[in-house]
């Protein structure tokens, strides 16, 4: 399988041809053990043969010994008793003998030196006759004694016959003891032939196995995995492969997939497309971004919204007048971009705008707002800063629903206008209304988590530190808030690296640096100076 | 398992997530997929956020959303070794009394929530 293993160019081999050598070494295998076992057979069934052949021959000594045995008691029975009987067994034993003779004959090659033997034996038989055994039977016949010389005579050359039979009998029995070794050694070899063959057979088995799911099942079950994952949602890369069919199948799905995503890439930017027509539209009726009214004398104001993709925006901002003493400013951030978000902030401003026109402390706005969101099971969280700014004295009424912290500069100096409950949305919590007095020359700052978190080189923030420090010094040099936004706005633009993505909002509302003395106090408004009186009053109530 | 989407590389264990790098719109997706369902069956829900130097709010609405996944299981999600930049986020959001953050050995939770405190007391007596 040496070409399986090979890289390179032909990095890919037909799945087929594996299979087709696979399938292969297995016919081979499967001709090999039958030609072996064919073999094996052969040679037991010879071997069976050739013992049995030995068994008869050895029983054909026996009837010969027999013949010759017979012969021999005949010669004395019929001498010592004259009876024709024992004649008549010396006769019969010639002829078995002869016969007995005849069987052994053509089987003698089958034993080494049985050749031989088989010759003494007729040899010797045939003299015991010739000199002992027909004499003496003639002597009888005739009515003459037989002398003992020649009854020894007899005896010795019938021993001679006895010796020739045993060296047939040991050779015989030599072979078939010989046969009997090789019958059980062509067994042996047959039942090694066996577990080799079935162990062979177990071992290409495990070997299939092992090469079919690693070139069939292991690949469809990556296929299988990179479809799902393409199911989910999820860009796959294509496992590869070395087999041809399955590399075929995994570029067809690799190509299915560009094009889904293609696809899905079309849509989104038409979803975008319509997405930002939508949003246009809400951006030409300046709804995001809106002052509702003329900024009072004695302030002045200046803001600014920029979204992070185009004209969908999560921030909004709005200031406006609640009475003619009374100003507010309303910054909201929406967790998320888009037309929902954008459409989420705004209905979030219209939500605050009436609350805080009814009358509501900034604080128990935002818990409105809460109440009203979580009525219309809206899942956004916001984040917002009310500030509510008496116009007259300069005193602010502020809360902070989980929003960056605005800043009061003052001399140089930057005061944190912190939370006064959390973000609006996971949690039933309560907002509290705080106070703080914007002094003449003092400016207050709202801003959004675009600015501090505007991303710039090495990846670093813009961080808090950096605003601080830029209004500190910018704050100092009497620069009016436009010029304050216009900095902060060049600082996220020097400072960021790449496309901004989240909206960055700013607002700026500074008090005039007035002559050192407060002027309404100057024109002695005995009205505003009442009705501040009151809403101190109140404010205190409201923060129990 | 580890996941890794941008700047954020994310280490599954039995009981909750470390974190390493930012968590912003880009990344978000994917911690949300790691705390939906929330890691662990039972018991605290630990994220490590002490290699995290950054969390913006989307960031930080799934964290408050697993919170509140391990709330209704009658579980605590514990938000652990959090960094400045990120208790700095968690503070402006006012999040600090409703979210279990367990800080690392500088500074604990209690120094943290009277440094809020006395920066709104500092306000207050501005405006006295």
């Amino acid at each position: 399988m040496g070409h399986v293993a090979a890289s390179g160019p032909q990095r890919r081999s037909r799945l087929r041809a594996r299979l087709s050598i696979v399938s292969a070494v297995y016919l081979l295998l499967f001709i090999v053990s039958s030609v072996l076992a064919g073999l094996t057979v052969r040679s037991w069934n010879e071997s069976v043969d050739e013992r049995g052949t030995l068994r008869v021959m050895r029983d054909d000594v026996n009837a010969l010994r027999l013949a010759l045995g017979d012969q021999e008691s005949g010669v004395i029975g019929h001498v010592s008793s004259g009876n024709g009987e024992f004649l008549e067994r010396y006769r019969d034993g010639i002829v078995r003998e002869t016969s007995a003779l005849e069987r052994l004959e053509p089987k003698a090659d089958l034993v080494a030196d049985a050749a031989d033997d088989l010759d003494h034996v007729r040899a010797t038989a045939r003299s015991w006759r010739a000199d002992a055994a027909e004499p003496q039977i003639d002597r009888r016949q005739r009515g003459t004694d037989v002398d003992p010389e020649l009854v020894e005579l007899g005896r010795v050359r019938f021993d001679e016959v006895r010796a020739a039979l045993g060296d047939l009998a040991a050779d015989v029995n030599a072979g078939v003891g010989d046969a009997e070794d090789r019958v059980s050694s062509v067994g042996r070899t047959a039942v090694t032939g066996m577990l080799t063959a079935f162990g062979a057979a177990l071992a290409c088995t495990v070997l299939a196995i092992w090469l079919f799911r690693r070139w069939v099942t292991k690949p469809l079950a990556e296929i299988s995995g990179a479809a799902r994952a393409i199911t989910g949602g999820q860009l796959a890369a294509m496992p590869t492969f070395d087999t041809t069919e399955f590399g075929d199948v995994a570029d067809a799905i690799d190509s299915m997939q560009r094009s889904l995503v293609d696809e899905r890439d079309r849509a989104i930017r038409a979803y975008e497309g319509l997405e930002q027509s939508a949003v246009l539209a809400l951006q030409v009726r300046s709804e995001l971004a809106e002052e509702r009214a003329v900024t009072p004398e004695g302030w002045s104001l200046a803001t600014r919204l920029r979204a992070a993709h185009g004209f969908v925006a999560g921030d909004c901002y709005e200031t406006g007048l609640i009475d003619q003493y009374t100003m507010y400013i309303v910054v909201i951030d929406v967790t998320g971009h888009g037309a929902k978000a954008a459409l989420s902030a705004l209905k979030a401003k219209a939500q605050l705008r009436s609350a805080l026109r009814t009358g509501l402390s900034p604080g128990s706005a935002l818990g409105w707002l809460a109440q009203e969101r979580h009525d219309d099971a809206v899942d956004d969280f916001v984040t917002a800063f009310i500030a509510v700014v008496d116009v007259a004295s300069g005193e602010c009424r502020w809360a902070n629903a989980g929003h960056p912290p605005a800043l009061l500069v003052t001399d140089g100096s930057a005061h944190e206008l912190p939370h006064t409950g959390p973000l609006i949305g996971p949690f039933d919590a309560p907002w509290s209304t705080e106070t703080v007095a914007i002094p003449h020359g003092g400016v207050v700052v709202v801003y959004t988590d675009g600015l501090t978190e505007a991303r710039g080189e090495d990846g670093s923030r813009l961080g808090e530190v950096r605003l601080h420090e830029r209004l500190e010094t910018i704050v100092g040099e009497h620069i009016g808030p436009d010029e304050i936004v216009e900095s902060l706005i060049r600082m996220v633009d020097e400072f960021q690296v790449g496309t901004p993505t989240d909206d960055v909002t700013i607002v700026a509302l500074a008090r005039s640096a007035g002559t050192g003395r407060v002027p309404d106090e100057v024109a002695g408004d005995t009205e505003t100076e009442r009705r501040t009186t009151d809403r101190r009053r109140q404010v205190r109530s409201t923060l129990g | 398992m580890t996941g890794t989407d941008g700047a954020l590389h994310i280490t599954t264990s039995s009981s909750g997530l470390q974190l390493r790098g930012e968590i912003d719109a880009h990344s978000v997706t994917v911690l949300a997929r790691h705390l939906d369902p929330l890691p662990g069956s039972s018991g605290d829900v630990v994220i490590d956020l002490s290699a995290v130097g950054f969390v913006d709010s989307s960031g930080l609405r799934v964290l408050v959303e697993a919170h509140q996944r391990a709330q209704a299981a009658m579980r605590r999600l514990v938000l652990s070794g959090s960094s400045r930049p990120v208790l700095r986020l968690l503070e402006i959001s006012g999040l600090m009394e409703y979210l279990n953050v367990e800080t690392g050995s500088e500074t604990d939770r209690s120094d943290v929530g009277s440094s809020a405190d006395s920066g709104a007391a500092g306000s207050g007596s501005a405006d006295a």
